[in-house]
């Protein structure tokens, strides 16, 4: 699954139309939608609203696979869409850096975030240009406790330059609209590259003759490894297993288990 | 991953420290990569130490790290490593991090990133060696988190290290190397040190390094060139029908060989540190190395001892025919041939 997050309806919005995203409620006061592959969470502003909420998901879903934080930023080019590939909280001059090993059709740069708005113009530093939000670093800084950093995007588009009292939810959900489409193809595109477990089919197999062997929890552990190792190496396992069975109880299933890892590495 | 051209490729973003943006060898690795993305960084361990990161996918698409290390430059080495007979013998981590990708490779489970790291204040490094020079001759491996010669096309680090090799008599240099390369420059206290290992494994488990045959050519072409070699039969790793794989492997190598103008040869079977084992197979799921059950003696995950035996016989057993048993090492994993 692939959770995006938002701060505000308005920067929610063209998502929601563009995935054809359904209400399913809310948890704390954080409003979510969702359809089988993406739940869209809207956050709140401000860094403590983003942390709270992303913590918050996370814990719930287990099954997000990929966090992105989409959402309005001062800059200096307004309507332009930036992948971001550094982040500075500036309240605490931490830096932050997701992995950017996908493609993308996006322009990069580096996001500042602090909690207050940005009123003036300024938006280079001594390490280069950035654009500004007040909730990136938090939504990295807490995603990144649960997913690797390859699998946390931000995608920010600028829409003021320092001028916050321009940009209201009709404002930003057209500027949004604009590239909902290659936002998406792009957070696609990674999805497809996030491969399933590698131990799919050797989980299956250890849960099976775990039982069957009368399996400890160690000799759990054990027949994992093997079953891994045969597997990686194409051997024949299950005829290996199975030419010992029934076992009667857990120090036969021990025996097997001996047996088995001296054929395997002979 | 299925899609590879979904991904950037390597070194499409380069992360570069603040305070050497303007080092010579910073750079020449930038005019290099000139297309390549700048990130300006405070401290190298900001993005190398990140946590929970994917090894896994960064190897598919590695960021190169510009910094200076301002920590230790020279290490003491380790018990697993062979020293060879010499008792003052270190490594020097002027690089983190290979651009090969061995399924088998320990700075999987001893780094946390597979972002490859490039200290370029090589010069604190000279200046440290010859302050250690004063207390005698020192033994120096230079490829030991990485794979130097392979690594050259990024930065040119080997002329660095051969220069100071030509100034300090004491100092000997080993290149530890799975890359191939046509021009040796002869140093006498250089070692160029070559892994041989059979193709099926270097298929199977050396991703991006150079085949058995072109490794052959170098180490022919290093010898006609009259550099020091050694040959590294090490390590030798479990594969699916090994006995035949490495026996048909020696009857390739044993003839091509200029076998009188090898330096030494060491031949060792895997080992690694217990600690890295979890890296290890999370960097590298499903690969009869990495899964193999090892068994863990005194804190070192190795091959069942009469399995490792024999495969080591076979490595021996061919070399015994060609050279003299004092010059084949194999003290790293317990037994001993050659003289000290
Ligand atoms: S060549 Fe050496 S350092 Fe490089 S990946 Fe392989 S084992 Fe590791």
């Amino acid at each position: 699954m692939i959770a995006i997050f938002t701060a505000m309806k308005g920067e929610a919005a063209p998502f929601i139309d563009y995935l054809g995203l359904k209400s399913c409620g809310d948890i704390s006061g954080i409003k979510l939608y969702s359809n089988e592959r993406y739940l869209l969470a809207i956050t709140g502003m401000g860094k403590i609203n983003a942390a709270c909420a992303v913590t918050r998901i996370l814990t719930l879903y287990d099954d997000i696979k990929l966090a992105v934080n989409i959402g309005t930023c001062a800059g200096e080019k307004t309507g332009q869409t930036y992948l971001i590939n550094k982040i500075t909280d500036e309240d605490s001059s931490k830096d932050y850096y997701p992995d950017m090993l996908y493609k993308s059709p996006f322009d990069e740069i580096c996001l500042h975030t602090s909690d207050s708005f940005k009123t003036d113009t300024c938006f280079e530093d001594s390490f280069g240009p950035f654009v500004y939000d007040m909730e990136g670093a938090a939504f990295f800084a807490a995603s990144s406790s649960f997913l690797s950093p390859d699998k946390v995007i931000l995608l920010k588009t600028v829409s003021d330059s320092g001028d916050p009292d321009i940009v209201t939810a009709d404002y930003c959900k057209k500027l949004l609209a604009v590239n909902a489409a290659s936002s998406i193809d792009f957070i696609e595109g990674i999805y497809s590259l996030l491969a399933e477990s590698p131990y799919k089919e050797a989980d299956i197999l250890c849960e099976e003759y775990s039982t069957k062997l009368k399996c400890s929890e160690y000799m759990r552990n054990d027949l994992k490894q093997l079953i891994r190792f045969a597997l990686s190496c194409n051997k024949d396992i299950k005829s290996l297993i199975e030419s010992h069975l029934p076992v009667k109880n857990k120090e036969e299933g021990k025996k097997v288990l001996a047996d088995v890892r001296q054929k395997l590495v002979e | 991953m299925s899609d590879k051209s979904l991904l950037n490729k390597p070194f499409e973003h380069i992360y570069i420290e603040e305070g050497v943006k303007d080092h010579p060898m910073t750079l020449q690795v930038l005019a290099r990569y000139e297309s390549s993305k700048r990130i300006y960084i405070r401290h190298y361990k900001d993005v190398f130490n990140r946590k929970n990161q994917n090894f896994r996918a960064q190897s598919m698409s590695r960021s190169l790290i510009l910094a200076k290390n301002t920590g230790n430059l020279i290490f003491k080495g380790s018990d697993m490593c062979q020293d060879h007979g010499n008792s003052r013998f270190y490594y020097a981590t002027s690089v983190m991090n290979c651009l090969f990708d061995c399924d088998y490779c320990f700075l999987k489970g001893m780094y946390p990133t597979a972002d490859i790291v490039i200290f370029v204040n090589l010069e604190d490094y000279a200046s440290k060696i010859r302050d250690m020079l004063q207390e005698g001759p020192m033994y120096l491996s230079i490829s030991y988190d990485t794979d130097l010669l392979a690594l050259n096309k990024v930065a040119d680090l080997l002329s660095f290290w051969t220069d100071l090799a030509l100034k300090e008599k004491d100092l000997t240099l080993e290149i530890r190397t799975k890359a191939s390369c046509d021009v040796f420059e002869p140093v006498p206290n250089i070692i160029y040190s070559f892994t041989l290992s059979p193709q099926k494994v270097i298929s199977s488990y050396e991703k991006h390094t150079a085949g058995l045959n072109s490794r052959l050519q170098s180490v022919i072409k290093a010898c006609e060139e009259g550099c020091k070699v050694r040959l590294c039969f090490d390590p030798v790793v479990y594969i699916n029908g090994w006995e035949e794989c490495y026996n048909s492997f020696m009857d390739e190598v044993i003839p091509q060989i200029p076998w009188d103008k090898i330096t030494d040869i060491s031949v060792g079977t895997f080992r690694i540190s217990k600690e890295y084992q979890k890296g290890l197979r999370s960097s590298c799921p499903m690969s009869a190395v990495t899964e193999y059950p090892y068994i863990n003696e005194g804190g070192y995950l190795k091959i069942d001892n009469e399995l490792a035996a024999g495969m080591r016989e076979i490595i021996v057993a061919g070399l015994r025919e060609v050279k003299d048993e004092k010059y084949i090492f194999c003290d790293s994993d317990g037994s001993f041939l050659g003289d000290r």
